[in-house]
Parts: C-alpha cells; sequence; structure tokens
C-alpha cells in the first residue's frame, strides 16, 4: 500500500543523494583546480534542469489520477451510494451511521462544531487511509471506499485542544 | 567599507541568543519525545504547553542565529543601521518573553500556529487573555524581524546604489551580458531577496494577527476559518522559509572560507534567488490539500509550486555546494562538517517534503510524524547546522582559539545524532504515527524510543560544541575590531 511506497521511495533516493554526498566529500582529498570542475557544473545543471521538470510534470498530472477530491473520486470510483454526516466536536465524533459496505464508494460530509479537527481513517492494521479536515462552517466531502471488512479507527488529525489524542470514534465495514 | 565592531557585536548577540534558545527549546523537545517514548509521564496539558512553546521558540531561534550569521556575514561591505538592528533584538526578546509567559503561565497549548478558532475555544484549558498574549508575541516578532528586513535592504540598495542593482536585474536580463558593474556579493544577493520577500511576509502576518486583536476586544465577531487558515498558513510558511534562505546567505559565505575557493555571484544564483522572490509565496496550499473546500486552483498550485521551488534549490543551492567542495582540498574542521551535514540535510529533508507535496502522498502522510520529520530535518541538520558552522568559525576566529580533533568528532555526533533523530520521525510517519499526540499507542513507541538514545547523542555533540562556544565566547565578543578580508566570505 502507499505507505510501502513511500518508505521504499524514499528509502532509495535517500540513500542514492547520501551515496552523492559521501562521493563529493571523498573526492575533496583529491584536490582539482576549481576552473577544471567550473567548467562541467554547467552542462550538469542544464542536464538536471531538463530532467527535473519534467518529472515535476510528470509527477504532478500523474498524482491527478489519485486525488482525493470529490470531482475525481466520482469519475474514478463511481458515484457514492452512502452518504454519511460526520461532526467533529470537542472531543468527540458523531456519524449518521457507523456502518458501511465494503466495496461501495461512500461519501462522508465531514464538519465540525467548533474548532478545526482532522478526520484520519485508519485501517485494522493502523495504517491510515484518507483523511480531511472538518471545519466549523464548511463541509468537506470524502468519498471512500472500503476494499476490505473490519473495524476501523477514526483518529482526530488536528490538534482541538488537550484530549485531542484522545478523540477517536470507530466505523465497521461489513460485507454486502 | 570599514568593518564595523559594533555590527560585530549585534551579530555575536543574536547567534548566542538564538543558541541558547535552540537549546533551550530543544530540552522541551526531549521531554515531548521522552513522554512519547513512553520513559516519562506528565499531564498531556503540560505536554501541549511543552509543544506551544517549543514550536514558536525554535521558529524564533532558528531566524534569530541565522540573521545573526548574515549580519555579521554582510559587516564590512553593506552599511546597516546599528539602531535598527539593536532594537530588533530587543523587540524580539520581550516578544519571545511575552510568550513565555503567556504558555507558562497562561497554560496556552494550542500549538505554535495558534490555528484558528482553538486559542478563543478552549473550552477553560487557557484564558483568552493568554491567547492574545501569544499573538501579541508573534506581532512583536514580526515587527523585530520587519526591523532586520528594513536593515538589510537599506544597507544592500545602498551598496548596490539601487533596489534594481541590488537585485542584479540589468545582470539578470541580460543573461550575464551587462550590468557586472558593482553586482551584489552571494549574501548581499541573499539579503535583498530574503528582506523584500520578509517586508510582505510581515504584511501577512498582520493580516492575520490585527483581526485576532479586535475580536478579542470584541470589535468584530468570528472571522472565515478558512480564510484565516490560509493567511495562517502563507504566513507560517514565509517565516519558516525565510529563515532557511537566511542561512543559505551564511552558507554561501562558509564555502569559499571551507574550501578555498571562490564563490561569485554567477548567473545561474541570479535566476534563482530572483525566481525564489516569487514562488516563495506559491507553495503555500500543499499545508492546505485536506481542506478539499479550498478553491482547488490554490491546491493545484500549491503542488505545482512545491515541486517546482525544489528546482532553483537543487540546481543552485545544492549543485552549488557540492561543486565548490568537490575537488577542492577541503579539510575537515568544526564548520567544514556542519557545513557538509547541512547540505545533506537540507536536500535530504527537501525529498521528504517533494514527497509529501503530492497530494495522494499528502493524504496519508498529513498530520502524521512525517511532516515534523520533513521539517526537522530541515532546521537541525540545514539552517541550523549552517548557522552554527558560522558561528562557531567566527567566535574562533575572534578568540584566537582553536578547535580540537575532540571538536571534530562532536561536530560528526551532530550529524549522526541529527539524522537519527529525524528519520525516527519520518519512520513513525511512514507507519501512519499521528502527529501532536501527548501519548502514543504502546505499538508506535519504538522509533520514539530509538530516537530518543539518538537525541542523547545530539545532546553530546551540543554539550562539546556548546561548551566551547560560551567559554570563547567573552573573548570573541572583545576580539579584534576588524576580521581578515577572507573570513567575511568576499
Amino acid at each position: 500500500m502507499i505507505q510501502i511506497l513511500l518508505m521504499v521511495s524514499f528509502g532509495i533516493l535517500g540513500a542514492i543523494w547520501t551515496a552523492i554526498w559521501v562521493w563529493v566529500l571523498v573526492s575533496a582529498r583529491h584536490p582539482a583546480p576549481q576552473v577544471q570542475v567550473e567548467a562541467e557544473v554547467p552542462i550538469l545543471r542544464r542536464r538536471l534542469l531538463y530532467i527535473s521538470m519534467a518529472l515535476v510534470v510528470a509527477i504532478f498530472l500523474v498524482s491527478i489520477y489519485w486525488l482525493p477530491y470529490a470531482f475525481i473520486r466520482r469519475g474514478v470510483d463511481g458515484q457514492p451510494v452512502i452518504k454519511i454526516q460526520v461532526l467533529g466536536q470537542q472531543w468527540v465524533w458523531t456519524f449518521s451511521q457507523t456502518e458501511v459496505p465494503v466495496n461501495v464508494p461512500v461519501e462522508f460530509d465531514v464538519t465540525s462544531g467548533d474548532v478545526n479537527h482532522g478526520f484520519g481513517i485508519y485501517d485494522p492494521e493502523g495504517h491510515l487511509i484518507a483523511q480531511t479536515q472538518a471545519m466549523p462552517g464548511y463541509t468537506n466531502r470524502l468519498i471512500f471506499t472500503f476494499e476490505q471488512p473490519g473495524d476501523y479507527i477514526v483518529r482526530c488529525l488536528e490538534l482541538c485542544g488537550t484530549p485531542h489524542f484522545l478523540m477517536a470514534s470507530h466505523i465497521t465495514v461489513v460485507k454486502q | 567599507m570599514d568593518h564595523n565592531i559594533e555590527v560585530t557585536r549585534i551579530a555575536l548577540l543574536n547567534m548566542i541568543t538564538g543558541f541558547v534558545m535552540f537549546l533551550g527549546m530543544g530540552l522541551l523537545g526531549y521531554a515531548m519525545r521522552l513522554e512519547q517514548a513512553g520513559f516519562w509521564n506528565f499531564d498531556p496539558s503540560t505536554f501541549y504547553e511543552i509543544m506551544t512553546l517549543h514550536g514558536a521558540g525554535m521558529v524564533t531561534a532558528a531566524l534569530i542565529v541565522a540573521a545573526g550569521g548574515l549580519i555579521e556575514v554582510l559587516n564590512g561591505s553593506t552599511p546597516l543601521n546599528t539602531r535598527l538592528l539593536w532594537t530588533a533584538y530587543v523587540v524580539g526578546s520581550l516578544a519571545f518573553a511575552i510568550v513565555l509567559l503567556a504558555v507558562l503561565v497562561g497554560g496556552v497549548g494550542a500549538g505554535w500556529t495558534m490555528l484558528y478558532p482553538l486559542p478563543y475555544h478552549s473550552l477553560g484549558e487557557w484564558t483568552i487573555t493568554a491567547a492574545v498574549a501569544v499573538y501579541v508575541g508573534y506581532f512583536l516578532t514580526a515587527i523585530a524581524f520587519l526591523l532586520n528586513c528594513i536593515a538589510f535592504l537599506r544597507g544592500t540598495v545602498s551598496a548596490a546604489g539601487t533596489l534594481r542593482k541590488a537585485l542584479a536585474f540589468e545582470y539578470l536580463f541580460s543573461f550575464g551580458r551587462s550590468g557586472t558593474d558593482r553586482l551584489p556579493s552571494p549574501a548581499q544577493l541573499v539579503a535583498t531577496v530574503v528582506s523584500f520577500d520578509g517586508v510582505a511576509t510581515v504584511v501577512v502576518g498582520c493580516v492575520w494577527l490585527i483581526p485576532r486583536f479586535l475580536q478579542a476586544g470584541g470589535l468584530i465577531g468570528s472571522t472565515d476559518p478558512l480564510f484565516v487558515k490560509n493567511i495562517l498558513v502563507l504566513y507560517g510558511h514565509m517565516i519558516t522559509n525565510l529563515a532557511m534562505y537566511t542561512a543559505l546567505g551564511v552558507l554561501l559565505a562558509m564555502l569559499p572560507i571551507i574550501t578555498g575557493r571562490e564563490l561569485k555571484t554567477s548567473l545561474p544564483l541570479v535566476v534563482a534567488l530572483n525566481l525564489v522572490l516569487f514562488v516563495l509565496f506559491l507553495p503555500f496550499g500543499h499545508h492546505l490539500y485536506q481542506d478539499f473546500v479550498e478553491p482547488k486552483v490554490l491546491l493545484f498550485l500549491g503542488e505545482f509550486a512545491s515541486f517546482a521551488s525544489t528546482v532553483p534549490v537543487l540546481l543552485v543551492a545544492i549543485l552549488g555546494g557540492l561543486s565548490t567542495i568537490y575537488r577542492s582540498g577541503m579539510k575537515w574542521s568544526v564548520p567544514s562538517i556542519l557545513i557538509s551535514l547541512g547540505l545533506w540535510g537540507w536536500a535530504f529533508g527537501g525529498i521528504a517534503g517533494f514527497m509529501d507535496a503530492a497530494i495522494p502522498i499528502n493524504q496519508v502522510t498529513h498530520n502524521t510524524m512525517w511532516v515534523p520529520g520533513h521539517f526537522h530535518t530541515y532546521y537541525v541538520l540545514g539552517v541550523l547546522a549552517f548557522a552554527f558552522a558560522y558561528m562557531y568559525y567566527l567566535i574562533n576566529e575572534r578568540s584566537g582559539q582553536h578547535e580540537t580533533i575532540f571538536s571534530r568528532i562532536a561536530a560528526w555526533l551532530y550529524g549522526i545524532g541529527g539524522a537519527g533523530f529525524v528519520i525516527m520521525f519520518l519512520l513513525s510517519g511512514a507507519l501512519s504515527v499521528p502527529r501532536r499526540y501527548a501519548e502514543h499507542d504502546p505499538t508506535w513507541r519504538l522509533p520514539d524510543q530509538i530516537s530518543v538514545a539518538f537525541v542523547g547523542v545530539l545532546a553530546l555533540a551540543l554539550l562539546w560544541l556548546g561548551g566551547e562556544i560560551f567559554l570563547r565566547f567573552r573573548r570573541a565578543w572583545s576580539g579584534p575590531s576588524a576580521m581578515p578580508q577572507a573570513s567575511q566570505g568576499r
């Protein structure tokens, strides 16, 4: 899942960067005239510019498919079958229903009655799988399809007062 | 232009004050990690007070210590108004004292971001008066920052002749073919860009803070929380990034010193910094990806600008730093070790930030420990590494003292301790551990416990290096009135 992809790709990129850094530091033991080094830098810079700009555009375009916003999710996952109203208040979550079927798009309409809260859904293995903010005066619509049945924890992810870390609830995902 | 001893003393005072604040706030951070690791148990309201002070204090410490470094780097080449600098120091110190009181006495535990409406909606945890006191402290911090920016801007414009020349516009728009007379030095160019953006940032800060005062005074009703959130994250994003760019000025001054190579104002540097002038304002939307009601254009702009803004940093600061060190014959010293660590940390933290800036990834990293992992890397092994390198170098030069092999070991331990500490944050984030939780579930604690060990290593390093700095400070204060030309990084 996405966290594994994150750790692996970050690990690889971090290791590559660290290797480059070490190589540069070790090279300092073998001095060369500055003029010689300076001649190579513009060429490297130009190549990195083209590569990085291409990557920036590519990653930006690819990310669109996985955007969490309703206008994308409705197109990708389909129209929500169930709508659940969620209210965050210091320091409890209130749901219009807490049982949802598996493998159907569910829309959470999330708002707050007081301060900013963070509506974070954790799967039974403890991985964060979706979130949105709960803000007073606004409703954030989160569309999500649960792929496995089980007990999911909802945690508050935006500091909302001292009991912030205790503000949690449950959603049960059942087979249809 | 002569080197001004009074400017040096203001710089030293800023640096040592920032360093002391860093140590104090670091102890608070250590307490938080001990609590989350399960090694120490204290009241959650105390945790959030500590967390609020730690965040506010660390951002301020980084700004002060980096600004102190830049002040001395510019000394001798740029006329700096000492009255403005002294006033900034006094106002900034007062600001910090007010925030300290508001948190320790008033019990404010809303986090350093003080996200509206929480500060005024604590349900009895703290009073509105205490919350307003924090805002007053923040307002005065902004004023202090503004005074420094005005001092820098007046100085660099005076040195160059005009603002256009201070930004090397003629050189920029002629692609380096003209405008080479009175070209600003790299540090002067950084100071101009930081100050110009800094003035605009303070205006944003006023838009955030003044309605808070009016609301507390009953002169206006509640304000739109989405608008306030936008203004707050824009201000916070700018101020934290401007600390980084201030430290960039110090880095560009240190690179010639540690490598013995010349670092001239080049076209890529001028292009990159002039881009930063405007681009720095655009990525703030990456703090708001989970506010689905936010206008989508701002979110997409935030994502694209977050990615794009890494390009000038990568191609100029990181590549420039590495190419200056490459085959330079650089010898290991405390400053060269810390500068090298800072370059590593800036890029490493940047990778974490780049990934977090992708909206689909942000869905599962926002408000997890990944986020503090990213910015702690930028600060501990970026801003502060660069600033401490310069401070250590300056104090040794002025006091006539020398480092030992133990000093160099301590500098490497700073890197090892810092790296381990931040990697554990990132690992926790990847494991979905939420940020800003006073207590951690026992299944989350292993990275916390490992990070405590690394903080111990960091503390040992700071004990040694800090001890040397404090013992030599007095001699540095009364040291020579003029520094050797080379040591000014010009």
